[in-house]
């Protein structure tokens, strides 16, 4: 499901860390790699980015050469509008996203591209944040994230993500399961309300058990963005995989759970529309 | 074992500092309820403003919500009493002492003394006293008491837990509701309500010294008032430790019929058309300024009188709110958010808008019209302005008279259900407070307003009311947010309760 993967990168873009990227991406199954790169400002050509990306691709085709494919395009335009349109355009599985470091002063002038790609993407994006690091990947063939949590509410949403997950199996040494809900007003609901979840979950991980080696299973009461990303923080988590569900009015203000969590988290996200 | 009765034990504790304080020096509590006083109304009068507004729009917003259709209990309940039982019973909680005291009194004190940029004892400073007058004791106070009765209501009656203020708190809180977070707002309900009524048992006593002095000549000292404090006192734990309940229901229910006997007797004996003049006219000045007056803290001019009369008002208010909330609740069980808050909303302000009309109409007739000048009385002790008006018309003693008993039996009556509420909040809930908690409220209840009443009169009374009121305000605040979160999640699941 994770065949074909869209790379937005950024002009002059080292190749070092160009590299790794690509590296890590192979060990979903990903082959054909689409690299794109929006042109939002005229201190160089259009005619310069194709050169460099041409340069870029000739590397990447002489360092992987097993089943890989690479293409790119070079436009103009906003940003993470591109980013999106391209995705649909080309039917690729999936956005692959590497937010730029800023200062929060900065990402509030600036914006963030992957908050923006997070609120519009309708393919599943992956944005890697700072775990799982890769750096220096030794052995592609054993590489496997340490933990990845799939955040559910049981929705239609969490069941379209958990297709992905299933994909990802491969590369998962941990799964953790996380309901967050809200606390429902009185003592009599709330334990209707905690043993209901208590046995979704139970039935989840009964239908999860034959693909992965280990799973775990919580429930939490709060807000959803800020006890995804504390309980990431306390486990470890390398990748939190999560369904988007635009709730109307609160989220056009506040923003998504899914766009609080990008904007939060040092886990890596993987979120499916 | 401290943590056993840990709210009655610590609301006890610090009430009791204060009543010791204000016992060994008088002068230090005054100051220092000034001072509570002064820094709060500076920095934080416009926060009364703003609060109060809110819970008025949100009571009309739940009114006319979705939510307007979810019953007060369980969806099989129907209402337990009639509407007009209903109606009485709302009014009779609203009313009371401060009614009658401040009937005839706030009118002419605004006449006499409104805002600088209107003339004094003017057509203008009359319009402007009674238009002020319907805003202190009409709609605002109503929202204050709705927002607390409507969640008091929908967390026992609905989802089952018990009568207290830090029920309304789960949503938020969980069962930290059941520690020291909810101890917490519980001992803040119970310390605004003591202040709420010793202001109320303060005003009371005053003005039945006032009136027995003005009728039967009997001493207008400090002393006396304090006598009638004690007397009183003694009425009511007597009917506590009796269980006179049905007797004090009875007595409720007498009262209210002389309150509406003595508004007859004034509206036909009184200048009639005057009053329907008064009545119709200042309902159209509230209508059209209700905005204005609702939000207008006055920064550039006049924010003494702002803070003199509308905060203390609102600090008033929502001091009082647990007690009236509470009561209000019990009785409103079974009806829909929507008829709860419109019944409670709109007919017990047009019963008080009345009285002004018929009290403060009169006085200001007497006053502009006849000629009598009652504002000099008025001006040496603001309690003997509904005696001075009842002087000119006919049976003014026995008129005056029926006034003392009504404020005798609404000090009874007020003190014995404040008895009963604040045994109840610091019982867990209980809808059988021990009696010796009832005992122990009634004595400390009686005593904060007679300590006050020594260490500074109507002032410092006004000035504690104030102070205990603004962190209970914030806890109001909060209630809002857990009313609304557990009326947004009933709907969201479809769940039967």
């Amino acid at each position: 499901m994770l065949e074909k993967v869209l790379l937005p990168i950024t002009y002059k873009m080292p190749y070092k860390e160009i590299k790794p990227m690509i590296t890590f991406l192979t060990q979903f199954g990903t082959q054909y790699f689409y690299l794109l790169h929006v042109k939002d400002s005229d201190f160089y050509t259009t005619n310069n980015a194709e050169k460099w990306m041409e340069e870029i691709i000739y590397k990447l085709e002489e360092d992987f050469t097993n089943n890989t494919e690479f293409t790119y395009k070079v436009f103009e335009g906003h940003v993470s509008t591109k980013i999106c349109a391209e995705a649909v355009e080309k039917n690729t599985s999936y956005i692959y996203i590497v937010p730029k470091r800023k200062g929060i002063l900065r990402r509030i002038i600036v914006g963030s591209i992957s908050r923006d790609v997070i609120a519009v993407t309708e393919k599943p994006t992956l944005v890697h944040k700072y775990r799982p690091y890769i750096g220096n990947i030794p052995d592609i063939n054993k590489y496997k994230l340490n933990s990845v949590l799939f955040a559910t509410d049981f929705g239609a949403a969490a069941d379209r993500a958990m297709y992905f997950l299933k994909d990802l199996r491969e590369s998962i040494n941990k799964l953790i399961l996380l309901n967050v809900r809200l606390r429902a007003p009185d003592p009599t609901a709330e334990e209707l309300r905690r043993q209901d979840v208590e046995d979704r979950l139970n039935l989840l991980k009964k239908e999860l058990e034959p693909h992965f080696n280990e799973i775990k299973s919580y429930s939490r009461v709060g807000m959803a963005s800020k006890v995804i990303n504390n309980f990431a923080e306390e486990k470890k988590v390398d990748l939190i995989v999560l369904g988007r569900f635009n709730h109307p009015g609160s989220s056009k203000i506040l923003g998504s759970t899914s766009e609080r969590v990008v904007s939060m988290s040092k886990a890596s996200l993987f979120l499916v529309p | 074992m401290f943590t056993k009765d840990i709210v009655f034990k610590v609301s006890l504790l610090i009430v009791l500092a204060l009543v010791g304080l204000g016992i060994y020096s008088p002068t230090m509590l005054s100051n220092l309820s000034s001072l509570i006083h002064t820094n709060i109304i500076t920095h934080f009068g416009w926060f009364y403003l703003l609060a109060a507004f809110s819970f008025l729009i949100l009571s009309l917003v739940l009114a006319f919500s979705r939510y307007g259709s979810i019953k007060l209990g369980k969806d099989y309940e129907k209402p337990q009493y009639s509407y007009f039982g209903w109606f009485s019973m709302l009014f009779a909680a609203g009313m009371g002492i401060g009614l009658i005291f401040w009937g005839v009194a706030e009118p002419i004190s605004h006449y006499m003394n409104p805002p600088e940029q209107i003339a004094a004892k003017s057509g203008e400073s009359a319009a402007f006293s009674m238009r002020y007058s319907f805003l202190h004791w009409g709609l605002h106070p109503w929202g204050i008491y709705i927002i607390m009765s409507l969640s008091i209501a929908y967390f026992s009656f609905r989802r089952g837990m018990p009568p207290l203020i830090s029920s309304c708190f789960y949503p938020l809180l969980g069962d930290k509701i059941y520690g020291t977070p909810g101890h917490i707002i519980n001992i803040l309900a119970v310390f605004a309500t003591i202040f709420g009524i010793a202001t109320s048992l303060g005003l009371g006593a005053m003005q039945i010294q006032s009136g027995l002095e003005h009728v039967y000549g009997l001493p207008g000292t400090t002393t006396f008032t304090l006598i009638i404090i004690a007397v009183v006192t003694l009425l009511f734990m007597i009917s506590t430790i009796i269980g006179l309940d049905r007797g004090i229901q009875l007595l409720s229910k007498s009262n209210m019929f002389l309150a509406a006997l003595l508004v007859v007797f004034m509206l036909i004996i009184g200048p009639t058309s005057y009053i329907f003049n008064v009545f119709v006219s200042t309902l159209g000045d509230y209508a059209n300024s209700i905005l204005i007056m609702s939000l207008k803290t006055n920064p550039f001019q006049d924010f003494d009188w702002t803070q003199e009369w509308t905060l203390f008002y609102w600090a008033w208010w929502i001091a009082w709110s647990p007690f009236v909330g509470l009561f209000v609740a019990r009785i409103s069980r079974g009806r829909t958010i929507k008829e709860f808050i419109l019944g409670a909303l709109f007919v017990p302000t047009l019963l008080t808008f009345i009285w002004f009309s018929v009290f403060g109409g009169s006085a200001l007739n007497l006053q502009m019209v006849q000629g009598i000048d009652i504002t000099q009385a008025v001006s040496a002790d603001v309690s003997t302005a509904l005696f001075v008006v009842f002087e000119s018309f006919p049976l003014s003693n026995l008129v005056s008279t029926v006034a003392i008993v009504l404020l005798l039996v609404f000090f009874v009556t007020s003190a014995d259900s404040a008895t009963f509420v604040l045994g109840m909040m610091t019982s867990d809930g209980s809808l059988k407070p021990p009696l010796i908690k009832r005992i122990t409220w009634g004595i400390i209840q009686s005593s904060v307003a007679a300590i006050l009443l020594v260490a500074g009169g109507l002032l410092a009374l006004q000035e504690m009311a104030i102070a205990a009121a603004l962190p209970f305000t914030f806890v109001m605040l909060l209630m809002c947010y857990n009313l609304l979160y557990a009326l947004h999640y009933e709907k969201k699941e479809h769940r039967q309760v």
